[in-house]
């Protein structure tokens, strides 16, 4: 029998510098590797520290940052999601038109129209994925064109603009002199990380994730808590649409077409476990602000957006490999 | 607590004038094919001598350094209303109209080949496996099928056949797969009471004798005895009064089946009873006060403890 006692104590003595900082890139890595980004970036572009550039990097962090701290929740209990970005998109159009002017309905009646928007088409994933026993992929990639269609049923093809100030407030205002959607950005990100670390419903994700045999044996209602967790994506995916409709200053059927790749890709760059039950908020933040500061860094330097694309995929791909060698 | 026994000799190659050292812990296996033993333990020799002079009990006295202490409770619970009642429970292909009863203090053994239905009829009735028909009734009160989180809520816990598949959360810390099954209790509003929860672990920890450098390592990162106990310790925070457990000992050395054996004895001196699963007849001798054999699917004795042995289990089973 091997006495861990004993093995942690073997370990913690005697620790060359290069175990240290293998231990340190392992832990901290994606820190690493975002300081690394910036320095690159800082040196090969002038514009690129400046506070302007900053602000632009987080505000446009702050919708894909929303839709991968829901998406988290998902990949944390062993599903996917492929559907926000149409979910975004059918939400801000859905929001928007409960605020065009001249004679607005209210910026309450949107919010609240849109939020319920997200959270109903997550129930729905949910709904499919534990209780039809349907793959999350399918499920999920069936909801992308569901939604995308309502969105172009809904909007008739054409964009939903002249939209209330107050609603536009929500992309290009400010509060206490900080921009909207990085409020809303850091209140989505408290809210989720306490939720994962403090509460039970947190802690069903994680053993659900971790073991859904064991979470059933140990009393979790599991299909309950995985129907849960789509509907706390599709929630933020209705937050983000707004941010992103108010950003745009109209709901474009077109709105937020691939977005769940940068969402997934920041919550697997962001060192979270596809296979489930591993995985931190934090690490999808800092996941999401690497892939805001690779797209921005190469628009300053002046590479087509084609091939933005290229690198994005190369990155997730290196990030899942990453994964995939810590799991072995 | 290390224990390995050695043994020279098996027949065809011995035969053949050379010597075989056998290191296991399966003890059944020394005997059959052992001319003498050597015992080590915490990486010290104890002892050395031919295997026909000692037998089964002495032997794992050796291993586990203590001797071990036999069981006095005969037949208890034999006149006790019955806590735990399956009537007529039937799984489909698998387990065919099988009525038990548990009563407090009592330890009820399951005995059968593989195949035999042990774990589905379990399953069933703590609710991780279908039940088609039948009815289970816990100190009265009837259980759905298919609810284990109103098993738990009932009093009645199980410790699953396979731990790293059903039985553990192995990514998760040691605490939080302790506390499973009833953060509920160790939360206000939905947000968890570090403290409380911390404590709970560190008692049941200390309870079940748990060698672990820190509760918030990963369940995976500990041996089977010790992931077992994890296990157990999930089972009796949210102190049940009828503990399931299929085959609790596989896979663990003589030591922590010891340990888990008292445990379990323990755990019917409070009251509470117990139902498992064993393949190993002389576990079901050693711990249980009855016997109820298993074979294909359906129940078709039950022996009480003074009457069983090693040879008319085995006779009923096949």
């Amino acid at each position: 029998m091997n006495n861990p006692a004993q093995l942690a104590e073997g370990r913690g003595t005697g620790r060359s510098a290069a175990q240290i900082a293998a231990t340190i890139f392992r832990r901290h890595g994606i820190i690493v590797a975002f300081v690394v980004l910036v320095v690159i970036l800082a040196l090969s572009n002038q514009f690129f520290m400046t506070w302007n550039n900053w602000t632009n990097i987080i505000r446009q962090t702050a919708i894909n940052g929303v839709l991968a701290v829901g998406v988290t929740f998902v990949i944390l209990a062993k599903g996917i999601d492929l559907s926000v970005g149409s979910i975004a998109a059918l939400s801000g159009a859905v929001a928007a038109s409960f605020v065009v002017t001249p004679d607005p309905v209210g910026i309450g009646m949107a919010l609240v129209a849109g939020i319920a928007v997200g959270t109903v088409m997550g129930l729905f994933n949910g709904a499919c994925v534990a209780w039809l026993k349907l793959p999350a992929f399918v499920v999920t990639l069936g909801t992308l064109s569901i939604a995308r269609g309502l969105v172009y049923i809904f909007t008739d093809g054409r964009p939903i603009s002249n939209l209330s100030p107050e609603f536009l407030w929500l992309g290009s205002g400010y509060l206490f002199g900080i921009p909207v959607p990085i409020i809303v950005l850091a209140v989505v990100f408290a809210a989720g990380w306490f939720t994962l670390r403090h509460t039970v419903f947190g802690r069903h994700v994680y053993a659900v994730g971790g073991s859904p045999h064991a979470a059933r044996t140990g009393g979790i209602r599991v299909n309950r808590v995985v129907v849960m967790t789509y509907m706390v994506s599709g929630l933020l995916a209705g937050i983000a649409g707004m941010i992103l409709t108010a950003r745009t200053t109209a709901a474009l059927p077109q709105a937020g077409v691939a977005y769940e790749l940068d969402a997934i890709a920041a919550v697997v760059i962001g060192g979270t476990s596809l296979s489930g039950g591993r995985g931190t908020l934090v690490g999808t933040l800092m996941g999401a602000l690497i892939i805001g500061t690779i797209n921005n860094g190469l628009d300053l330097m002046g590479v087509s957006s084609y091939y933005q694309q290229v690198v994005k995929g190369l990155i997730i791909i290196a990030a899942v490999s990453l994964d995939v060698s810590r799991n072995r | 607590m290390k224990a390995i026994s050695c043994s020279t000799r098996s027949a065809g190659f011995s035969a053949r004038g050379g010597g075989i050292i056998y290191v296991s812990h399966r003890l059944e296996e020394l005997f059959e094919i052992a001319d003498t033993y050597t015992v080590f333990r915490d990486g010290e020799f104890i002892e050395t001598g031919p295997i026909a002079a000692l037998t089964r009990e002495e032997l794992v006295a050796l291993i586990v350094g203590h001797e071990l202490h036999t069981h006095t409770h005969s037949e208890r619970g034999a006149d006790a209303r019955p806590m735990l009642e399956v009537e007529g429970l039937s799984v489909r292909g698998k387990v065919r109209d099988v009525s038990l009863t548990v009563a407090p203090g009592e330890v009820v053994g399951l005995y059968g080949l593989m195949g035999a239905g042990r774990t589905e009829f379990l399953d069933a009735v703590y609710g991780i496996g279908p039940r088609d028909s039948g009815r289970v009734r816990m100190a009265g009160r009837d259980l759905p099928p298919g609810r284990p989180d109103l098993a738990i809520r009932n009093r009645i816990a199980m410790v699953t056949e396979d731990r790293k598949l059903s039985g553990l959360v192995l990514p998760a810390p040691i605490r939080h797969n302790i506390s499973l099954s009833i953060l509920g209790r160790i939360s206000r509003f939905g947000v968890l009471r570090g403290r409380a929860e911390k404590a709970l672990s560190a008692d049941l920890g200390r309870r079940l004798r748990l060698k672990a450098a820190s509760d918030q390592m990963p369940a995976a990162a500990l041996s089977g005895g010790n992931q077992q106990k994890v296990v157990i310790a999930r089972c009796l925070s949210s102190a049940p009064k009828l503990l399931i457990c299929d085959e609790p000992t596989r896979g663990i050395d003589e030591g922590a089946k010891q340990e888990i054996y008292t445990i379990i004895d323990d755990f019917v001196a409070e009251g509470g009873a117990v139902l498992m699963a064993s393949s190993e007849a002389l576990e079901l001798l050693q711990v249980c006060d009855r016997i109820a054999v298993f074979k294909k699917g359906a129940l078709v004795r039950i022996i009480p403890r003074s009457a069983a042995n090693q040879q008319n289990l085995l006779h009923e089973v096949s």
